[in-house]
């Protein structure tokens, strides 16, 4: 009875490890579509009635069910205290903290960012923000990709791993 | 006119300053903060204060460098340039609570035409108050038949025009020593009104309609097109377009009230553009504002026989 309930339990352990890492590939996807999407709409906001940042990331915050919108309160948060950190400090921060689990290539998309976002002329930054959303895009098809092929991959892997230390260990 | 103004504007202003200048100001006595007109950042120099007497130097205040200056721009723009360059353009920033911003510095050009600044070496923060009694004298000169006539306030820069103005926009709106009537605000600069997020920061009374963020000459005309103003008013008159603008409105049957850089009566036959004024008429009041013992004594003429 107790053996039975050991190898229940690795075989547990080892499915939930691989969907850990098939979770870790589907977030990936998620939140570069919706960077994506984020840069679209600051870039429309911008073109269209040149918003003040503080309100765009303040609105972008309060979407609920994004999985970014913690990420822009905390730079809506963090530009109340303009005077002391600058924005370029605000966004690199918000970037290395809120996307920790972001490759680093991924995240140096957004980091460049800073060095344009409400320094220059409308027509600047909404380039810049086309051609950084358009590289998370590139970067999203990848791990869209990634995910459709190596999720299931994970999962059954970690099924078979737990497995075959079942066997091992009886 | 009493001098001693609250800090509470002074205040407001600091929170422009980056941090390391902002320490700089705390130790100032309220009696100074109250009186303090500006506040002045010359790159390689000590931020200074200046008040009615002149400028001093803030005493334990680090030298001015660019980063400095910059951070008052980020800090004024919510870090949001794209939002002020037209403002930077014409050399300065309108800020909430109705504050002025001047800039200098090397211009950047495309086309023959100012773009942007590429480098800043001073700054000029002016800090905007209200002096409720200002026009309480003033008003009863402009009236005739219970109606203000067209009224033209003239002054030095910093001799009080805005002020005076923005007090006699609102008794004329509230309906102080008159009927209320409906005041439409051009208000390019936002000094007189203080806009902000469509609710004025300065009382200009419940019947006046602002229009900020546009040039005074479509500001004036779209009060005109939408709001069927009785009285429009509008700050600092200087170009050829807003004197278009102002003959129009005049031909309009509504009453004007604008002021225009300048020392005294003698100043309009000097400059062609307020030449234009007498020439057309379009004013029929003129306010003088001097400055005496660091008093504002205001003088009402009567334009109407002028010579051209």
């Amino acid at each position: 009875m107790l053996k039975a309930l050991g190898a229940a339990l690795i075989l547990a352990g080892g499915a939930a490890l691989g969907a850990v890492g098939s979770c870790r590939l589907s977030h990936r996807a998620r939140l570069l579509r919706s960077l994506c999407g984020d840069l679209r709409q600051i870039e429309r906001e911008l073109a269209f009635r040149l918003t003040p940042l503080p309100a765009l990331f303040s609105r972008l915050g309060q979407a609920r069910e994004s999985p970014t919108a913690r990420f822009f309160k905390r730079c809506a948060d963090g530009l109340g205290n303009v005077g002391e950190v600058p924005l370029c400090s605000v966004w690199e921060q918000a970037v290395t903290e809120e996307f920790s689990q972001l490759p680093p290539d991924d995240r140096a998309i957004l980091t460049e960012l800073s060095l344009v976002l409400g320094r220059y002329n409308d027509e600047d930054q909404r380039r810049a923000l086309s051609g950084a959303a358009e590289r998370l895009d590139e970067k999203a098809r990848e791990a869209e990709a990634e995910r459709d092929k190596l999720g299931k991959v994970y999962g059954a892997l970690g099924l078979t791993v737990g497995a075959f230390l079942v066997i091992l260990l009886l | 006119m009493n001098r001693d103004y609250d800090s509470s504007a002074f205040e407001q202003v600091t929170m422009l300053l980056p941090i390391e200048l902002r320490h700089c100001l705390a130790g100032l006595p309220d009696r100074a903060k109250g009186r303090c007109e500006e506040l002045r950042l010359r790159m390689g120099q000590r931020m200074s204060v200046t008040y009615p007497e002149g400028e001093v130097a803030v005493s334990g205040s680090p030298v001015v460098d660019g980063a400095m200056l910059h951070g008052v721009l980020e800090i004024a723009s919510h870090a949001s340039a794209h939002t002020v360059l037209d403002q930077v353009r014409n050399g300065f920033l309108p800020v909430r609570g109705g504050h002025r911003i001047g800039l200098c510095g090397r211009c950047a050009m495309k086309d023959g035409r100012v773009v942007n600044l590429r480098t800043l070496s001073s700054l000029s923060i002016r800090i905007a108050r209200e002096i409720p009694e200002a026009g309480k004298e003033v008003l009863p000169l402009l009236l005739d038949r219970g109606r203000p006539q067209s009224t033209l306030i003239l002054s030095p820069p910093g001799g009080g025009k805005t002020t005076l103005l923005r007090d006699l926009i609102r008794r004329v709106s509230e309906g102080e020593g008159l009927d209320p009537l409906r005041v439409g605000l051009a208000d390019e600069r936002g000094e007189l009104a203080a806009l902000c997020d469509g609710i004025p920061q300065f009382s200009v009374g419940p019947r006046t309609d602002v229009m900020d963020g546009c040039s005074k000459a479509e500001g004036l005309m779209m009060l005109l097109r939408g709001m069927n103003p009785q009285v429009l008013a509008v700050d600092e008159v200087t170009t050829p377009e807003d004197l278009a603008a102002l003959e129009l409105a005049a031909g309009c049957g509504v009453s004007l009230l604008a002021t225009a850089h300048g020392s005294g009566k003698a100043d309009l036959l000097r400059r062609p553009l307020y030449r234009q004024f007498l020439r057309l008429g379009l004013f029929t009041k003129l306010v003088v504002i001097e400055l005496c013992d660091g008093k504002r004594r205001y003088t009402v003429f009567e334009l109407e026989d002028e010579p051209c």
